[in-house]
């Protein structure tokens, strides 16, 4: 099978994108148009608040192949990029960011799939090499996820992949896939490639202050930890059975302390009970209670995390290439006169 | 002027014919004009091939209720060209569909559409991760051509004549209460009544009054024709209600059919918006270029064993919509009599077997005789 004959998937979620898509729309498929002759580009809306739906419709009546959906409303990036996998047909399906990842690096990342892969990584020159304190904690970062969870991950992450169908239908099996979406490849296990690109030049500064972008980092760092791994609840068991030793340890050494010692002063043994035996109450009922948790979480309900609104598809006049030449028959028609 | 006839039909797909068929008993004698060599040759032919038994509108039960009613009068006088050799399945998809499982069964119970859970062998055929439900339904194919063919007897036998490759171009009043019929060739008829049965070109016969005229969106559609597997030789699969596929035998041409809701339709305009498109000409000029390596790798995300189709062929034609119907999916048939020449009648064509209401109106809302 050829190049030209893969069905490719191009799944990017915006939000508030009325300055620039309409331009990178067309920049996108001025790409996939020569190169493919089967794609499709899925658009999640994520709740945008300015005309960018309405700019998405006017292309969608001139560029083939592009789909949009909606969401009710504003939920994370990566819940909106899970609604475009869920929607995706491609055999294969890259995921990028409009913004930032250059659209002419696809048909690389097709042709390194081809090659035998199902996952390839597009990653930036400048989180590759670690440069910056971001970057670096970043990578940091990375390898202690892929200690905790026992899988390999690239140098770096980035927004921009291509995955093979099976490797989107074993993301699309787990019901908290938008949690774990940025390392669910390297948790499937299957075998990946990369390629380095640099992010784009032109890209302005987003407006948002450094301290709310280092928040949201660790936030997402959370997520991730604790979505990826049970390990930390496991962990919590743990710390509470050490701590009920701990209290049974100093009930003993308060008895010890009353019988062989004189002078203790009154009521420092029957309080100092108390609160080792409280201590040991509350930790055994926290660490059953996390072991239960665990179980829990692995049987966890299934519901829906999104909800799409409305979708819509391109709707275009497809001329023949010989219509620029002007046959006296077809203006007739065109005109509707008989 | 050569001939005065007791009514011409204009359009000779399958409404027209059999329209002509009926109006031979009452106001004869009747002419067919058909554009095309063949009758039955564009949309009648170019379509899913499905009578309708109801299963289909789930959101409007006024369609469904008709369509029960009209497929048994098909069945009697077209017995021949109903194929009823294959298993009709219909699934509820789980994400993104319009209607449920419960409000399905309900739908179906209260309009007392028989249905039943599909064997287990046709129940493996579909990814239940996607799939909620699949339900055996009593449901048929037409086979167009033979349904030409049965048309083309009937035709004769009630002794209507028909002109091929003939278009009307103008309808216009004779004094004394006639019609005159302009063709495209310059030659012209007379009638008492004129029947304007061209479904897309419904509007663009040359004469007609603007006010009240039925609003119409169109659609260039792709029917794809293809080979199935196996396993899906005796089974039409149908997938309700909203973006999904479905796929079922083709008899004209020992296929099946494959369409998709989201892939089937190339372009779509309202007529009102784009009044310079004539859907003759976009049908024309239109680069067919074919869908269907979307509509399948849709669909075997729902159907694994899709990706074993072959596609051999795809038929295009202008699907006709008129535009209320966009909101419930209700297909009534447009009648409207025309504002300034009330003797011509023009019929919107829905669905193949609602021709019976059409008969109704003649026969009871114009004073023919």
């Amino acid at each position: 099978m050829s190049r030209r004959e893969v069905f490719l998937s191009v799944v990017v979620a915006i939000r508030d994108a009325e300055p620039w898509i309409q331009k990178r729309l067309f920049e996108l498929a001025a790409v996939l148009k020569p190169e493919f002759d089967y794609y499709e580009v899925v658009i999640v809306d994520n709740g945008s608040r300015d005309r960018t739906v309405e700019l998405v419709a006017e292309v969608q009546k001139v560029e083939k192949n592009i789909q949009l959906y909606v969401l009710v409303r504003a939920r994370t990036h990566e819940i909106a990029l899970t609604a475009g996998l869920d929607h995706a047909i491609g055999d294969f399906t890259a995921v990028m960011d409009l913004v930032t990842d250059p659209p002419d690096r696809l048909p690389e990342l097709v042709d390194r799939a081809r090659a035998g892969v199902e996952i390839v990584y597009a990653l930036p020159s400048a989180r590759v090499r670690r440069q910056g304190t971001y970057n670096r904690l970043v990578g940091i970062f990375l390898s202690l996820m892929a200690r905790i969870n026992e899988i390999d991950v690239p140098r770096a992450t980035s927004s921009y992949r291509l995955l093979s169908r099976t490797v989107v239908n074993y993301i699309l099996e787990s019901a908290d896939r938008h949690r774990t979406l940025s390392i669910a490849p390297a948790l499937s296990g299957y075998r990946y490639d990369t390629i380095e690109y640099d992010l784009r030049s032109d890209v302005a500064e987003s407006g948002t202050g450094m301290a709310r972008q280092a928040l949201y980092a660790v936030h997402r760092a959370l997520d991730l930890i604790f979505s990826s791994s049970v390990r930390p609840l496991r962990l919590i068991t743990v710390f509470s059975l050490g701590i009920c030793a701990i209290a049974v340890l100093y009930a003993v050494y308060v008895v010890i302390v009353l019988l062989f010692k004189e002078n203790v002063a009154s009521g420092w043994p029957s309080l100092s009970l108390q609160v080792s035996g409280l201590f040991f109450l509350v930790c055994i009922v926290l660490a059953a209670m996390s072991e239960y948790l665990l179980q829990v979480l692995e049987t966890t309900n299934r519901r829906p995390i999104y909800h799409v609104a409305r979708q819509s598809h391109s709707s275009t006049m497809d001329y023949r290439q010989d219509l620029n030449v002007v046959r006296p028959q077809d203006l007739e028609g065109a005109r509707g006169g008989r | 002027m050569r001939v005065n006839y007791g009514a011409v039909v204009i359009g000779g797909g399958f409404y027209g014919c059999f329209i002509a068929v009926h109006l031979a008993r009452l106001i004869a004698p009747v002419l067919v004009v058909e554009r095309e060599d063949a009758l039955l040759s564009r949309a009648s032919y170019v379509n899913q091939a499905r009578l309708h038994n109801g299963y289909h509108y789930p959101r409007s039960f006024r369609t469904a209720a008709s369509s029960r009613q009209n497929l048994s009068a098909f069945r009697n006088i077209f017995e021949e060209s109903v194929d009823a050799s294959f298993e009709a399945l219909y699934c509820v998809a789980r994400e993104g569909s319009k209607v449920s499982r419960a409000h399905f069964e309900r739908f179906c119970r209260t309009l007392g559409m028989p249905l039943r859970e599909a064997p287990q062998r046709l129940q493996r055929l579909f990814d239940r991760r996607r799939i909620d439900a699949v339900y055996a339904a009593e449901e048929f194919a037409f086979d167009a051509v033979r349904l030409r063919e049965a048309l083309r007897s009937q035709l004769a036998a009630a002794q209507v004549e028909v002109r091929m490759r003939t278009e009307a171009r103008e309808v216009s009043a004779l004094p004394g209460g006639g019609i005159r019929v302009s063709f495209v060739d310059e030659e012209e008829v007379s009638a008492d009544w004129v029947f304007n049965c061209t479904y897309s070109a419904l509007n663009r016969l040359a004469g007609l009054c603007p006010t009240g005229a039925p609003r119409m969106k169109h659609q260039l559609t792709e029917v794809a024709l293809v080979e199935v597997p196996d396993e899906l030789r005796f089974v039409g699969v149908t997938i309700i209600d909203g973006p999904f596929f479905s796929t079922m035998p083709f008899p004209a041409r020992k296929l099946h059919s494959f369409t998709h809701v989201r892939y089937t339709p190339h372009f779509t305009w309202e007529e009102s918006a784009r009044p310079e498109l004539d859907p003759a000409h976009v049908l024309r000029i239109h680069a067919k270029q074919s869908n269907f390596p979307w509509m399948v790798r849709d669909a075997r995300r729902y159907m694994p064993c899709a990706r074993d189709i072959r596609h051999v062929d795809s038929l295009f034609e202008v699907k006709t919509l008129l535009l209320q119907t966009d909101v419930d999916d209700a297909r009534p048939i447009a009648l409207h009599r025309d504002a300034s020449l009330p003797r011509v009648v023009s019929i919107l064509g829905g669905k193949i077997d609602n021709v019976f209401d059409v008969l109704q109106f003649i026969d009871t809302e114009l004073d023919l005789v």
